[in-house]
């Protein structure tokens, strides 16, 4: 069974009454919907604010959902109508220059419009979960990162790595839980910090 | 827990067997801590590609809010397995002929007494059932006259009464599910120009 199909069973549960299995389906994509919308979308909070926004949609409109497509295919139109429907809503809601009060320029605040509110510690958090993952590769035994590296950066599925390996599909699937379990067990310090501080 | 997360690595890389996938993706959404290593295994891989923004995780403001809305059912759909419930197309078929034979009986008088008193005890419940918007193996063409007979016949040889009535049931329940998303089933009565179907469970053609 692959990816589409296993996001197909997913879906099927979210369909059968199961809230938490669209959480799983956040988590998978929240951050490839984000860097979608953040092509329309400059600013990093109203980009998220519209991730959120399409997810919303995707779950609402879920009954109708019959996979025809793969699920992060539907879920990408949406997220695309979901960031030009905010653009149009921003442009007949951005006031012109001559609407401006120019003795009113302290409201603007720090640059008013075109603002990011990542904050500091964001940053560093990011870069912090980042350095660790690439510190936690890089301590892996050879086996277990050329398979996890086959995997999530080149995109193989277990029976090309296995043959690029010369290894059985059991022995993939296994390499790859243990590298992902070793990263994982360094990055878990980090992830406990407050949930808003994550990545 | 260790094979439940080798399990999961696999579920999220959609390797894993089909038989395996719905108790993981079950365990899955019922485990705080299987959900918890899942966002990890995600950001584990979405930082090696290099595919983190520095934004924080959604996961949790998006299903505070989806927690806040009516929970999602839609009317299950058929799987392409190859699976087969005898008992329930054998009702799907006693429950279509009824129909027809019900609505040509109140035009015409052409059914024998048997005909009719199987129609009449299957017309109760069949009389409410719209068509299935599903597709259908549709069986030779006969007259609703023969295919009554014909089922009758296959009823009396093969299953047993609890077993349609719970077949029927079942159906009854799935058809009531979808009524008000068919369109109004009528046949007046042309029912003796309709061709009767047999469920087999089959996907409709795009």
């Amino acid at each position: 069974m692959g990816e589409r199909e296993a996001d197909l069973v997913l879906v099927e549960r979210v369909q059968s009454g199961d809230q938490e299995a669209f959480g799983l389906l956040v988590s998978k994509y929240q951050r490839k919907l984000l860097r979608l919308v953040m092509r329309f979308v400059r600013d990093s909070a109203e980009a998220e604010d519209v991730t959120q926004e399409a997810f919303i949609k995707a779950y609402r409109a879920l009954p109708g959902f019959r996979g025809e497509s793969a699920f992060y295919t539907w879920l990408y139109r949406i997220g695309v109508n979901t960031a030009k429907n905010w653009l149009v809503a921003r442009s007949r809601r951005m006031p012109t220059v001559s609407e401006i009060a120019t003795d009113d320029t302290t409201d603007i605040g720090d640059g008013g419009l075109l603002r990011d509110d990542t904050t500091p510690e964001q940053i560093l958090m990011s870069k912090q979960i980042g350095e660790t993952v690439n510190a936690a590769m890089d301590a892996l035994p050879e086996d277990l990162r050329t398979a996890i590296a086959l995997r999530e950066i080149e995109g193989l599925s277990y029976e090309e790595i296995a043959q690029v390996m010369d290894c059985p599909i059991g022995t993939v699937r296994s390499r790859i839980f243990r590298a992902r379990e070793a990263i994982a067990t360094k990055l878990r310090p980090l992830l406990d910090t407050e949930s808003d501080q994550r990545w | 827990m260790k094979s439940q997360l080798s399990e999961l690595s696999a579920l999220l890389d959609g390797e894993l067997d089909p038989h395996e996938v719905r108790p993981a993706v079950k365990a899955a959404t019922h485990e705080s801590e299987l959900r918890e290593n899942w966002q990890a295994y995600v950001l584990i891989g979405d930082q090696l590609r290099r595919e983190c923004t520095g934004s924080r995780d959604l996961t949790a403001c998006v299903m505070a809010k989806i927690r806040a809305e009516p929970v999602v059912l839609a009317p299950r759909k058929l799987q392409p397995t190859g699976r087969h419930h005898p008992g329930l197309a054998l009702a799907a078929s006693v429950a279509g002929v009824a129909v027809v034979g019900w609505l040509a009986m109140a035009g015409n008088s052409q059914f024998s007494p048997t005909e009719s008193r199987l129609a009449a005890v299957m017309g109760t419940s069949a009389a409410v059932l719209p068509a299935p918007t599903f597709a259908s193996q549709v069986t030779p063409y006969l007259t609703p006259a023969q295919t009554l007979a014909r089922v009758a016949d296959e009823a009396a040889l093969q299953s047993q009464d609890s077993t349609m009535t719970a077949a029927r049931g079942d159906m009854s329940e799935y058809l009531l599910a979808h009524h008000t998303q068919s369109s109004t089933f009528r046949l007046g009565n042309n029912a003796g120009h309709v061709r009767t179907v047999t469920m087999t469970g089959r996907p409709a053609r795009p």
